[in-house]
């Protein structure tokens, strides 16, 4: 005896709209904006010309601490929004990174050479206020014993994004000179070299 | 935007459901297949028959396995494309590209569901369009400032797109087809550029100087396509 069936018509085209369907809805629920705009620059590199750095020995005033005389600080100021606008467009979000920083004896300073320097580090500043975040640091090679630049790496894992408040970046520079070393004043650019990447989420403005 | 494709979505889901049952008197009861009228013949799957059906089938059945395209969009640009149909609701293309700027080239797959004078289609293709020097447009008039010329010497450009559309014409022969979608695109600008602004903090500090290098843009865009197809 034959088995018994059901008589009932399957839709025959309805299946061949199930990729269709499935792939849609994977769009969907990618769960990013769907209208998405990325700028992604390796390298931007800002020199700050002819930055004026104090002698060594410094009036108190200059000094990193009241304890630490052999430690004198300069502030830095990048403006951002000036020199990469896209970061103060609206709806954009972005994340900076330091890859390096060089101080180079700027050729009309009085200064011959940056041997009187131990050590150095920068930091970023906290708009909020605080001694800021060290983002690069450097130690004076005895094996370069009158160097006219100073290069280190940056600490590329922070992203100074939070650290720029109305388009500006705060640094500071810690230079701990040679006491028996006395250093005159100089002037040095300073050149940066950022990584930026901004994202823009298009969809906003439809 | 996802709210849209994610009401598509379940509309053409809906498509999955079995038909409503039939009205009252006629519901599905079981039935001995001794009691049905001769079944038709089973109809032959197109798809499952795959490329031997399309050389075997005779006469109105067959469908021509090669054909020629010419399509423009935006942002995918220009191209001519070589056709073939390994299946009967499947397409794959490829072909040169050329956007004004420079020539590439591209390829896809397309599926149509099912055919007649107006059918549904679904796309995917990505293209690469060789370097460029789009330097030219580096001037006054254009709007483009002269401080990145050098980044528009050497441009590429790749992208992808999904696309969903209707194909208006004859599958055998001359169709017009509209599409819209999403495109990914991705711009690679080699070199570098220089441009000087604001200033530094230090007394003696002069204007800085920016360098960038290598950017590269990617991002998805709102996608519109127009084309004809010939088969032979």
């Amino acid at each position: 005896m034959r088995r018994p069936i059901l008589r009932c018509d399957s839709p025959v085209r309805a299946p061949r709209l199930a990729p269709l369907a499935a792939a849609l809805a994977a769009l969907a629920g990618c769960g990013g904006p769907l209208l998405y705009g990325e700028v992604d620059v390796p390298e931007v590199r800002i020199t700050l010309p002819s930055q004026d750095f104090p002698a060594s020995p410094a009036p108190p005033a200059d000094w990193c601490t009241p304890d630490r005389p052999e430690c004198v600080a300069t502030e830095l100021q990048y403006e951002l929004g000036a020199q990469v606008p896209i970061v103060n467009e609206p709806g954009v979000d972005y994340a900076l990174r330091l890859k390096r920083v060089a101080i180079v004896l700027s050729a009309s300073s009085a200064g011959s050479d940056l041997s009187g320097i131990r050590s150095a580090e920068i930091r970023v500043l906290d708009p909020a206020g605080g001694p800021g975040t060290v983002i690069a640091s450097y130690t004076a090679d005895p094996a370069v014993p009158a160097p006219t630049s100073l290069s280190v790496a940056g600490n590329s894992a922070l992203d100074l994004a939070p650290f720029v408040q109305s388009g500006n970046l705060r640094a500071r520079v810690e230079l701990v000179y040679d006491p028996l070393d006395p250093t005159p004043a100089f002037a040095a650019d300073v050149s940066a070299a950022f990584s930026l990447d901004v994202k823009v989420d298009w969809g906003q403005y439809l | 935007m996802p709210f849209a494709a994610l009401f598509l979505a379940a509309a053409l889901a809906q498509a999955d459901v079995p038909l409503p049952p039939p009205p009252p008197g006629t519901a599905l009861r079981p039935v001995a297949e001794a009691e049905l009228p001769p079944p038709p013949p089973p109809p032959v799957e197109p798809d499952a028959a795959g490329a031997a059906a399309i050389a075997a089938a005779p006469g109105a059945g067959a469908l021509p396995r090669f054909g020629l395209s010419l399509e423009g969009g935006v942002p995918e640009g220009g191209a001519l494309g070589v056709l073939y149909r390994p299946l009967p609701s499947i397409r794959l293309s490829a072909g040169p590209a050329w956007n004004y700027a420079s020539f590439g080239v591209q390829g896809g797959v397309a599926y149509q569901p099912f055919r007649s004078f107006v059918s549904p289609v679904v796309s995917l293709e990505g293209g690469r369009y060789f370097s460029a020097d789009l330097s030219f447009l580096a001037n006054g008039s254009s709007g483009v400032p002269s401080e990145i010329e050098p980044l528009m010497k050497d441009v590429r450009y790749t992208y992808g797109a999904v696309h969903l559309g209707v194909e208006l014409g004859s599958a055998r022969g001359f169709a017009f087809s509209i599409r819209a979608g999403l495109a990914w695109v991705s711009v690679l600008a080699k070199g570098t550029a220089s441009t000087s602004a604001g200033t530094g903090s230090g007394a003696g500090s002069g204007t800085a100087t920016v360098e960038f290098d290598d950017p590269r843009v990617r991002g998805t865009v709102p996608s519109v396509k127009l084309g004809v197809q010939y088969w032979f």
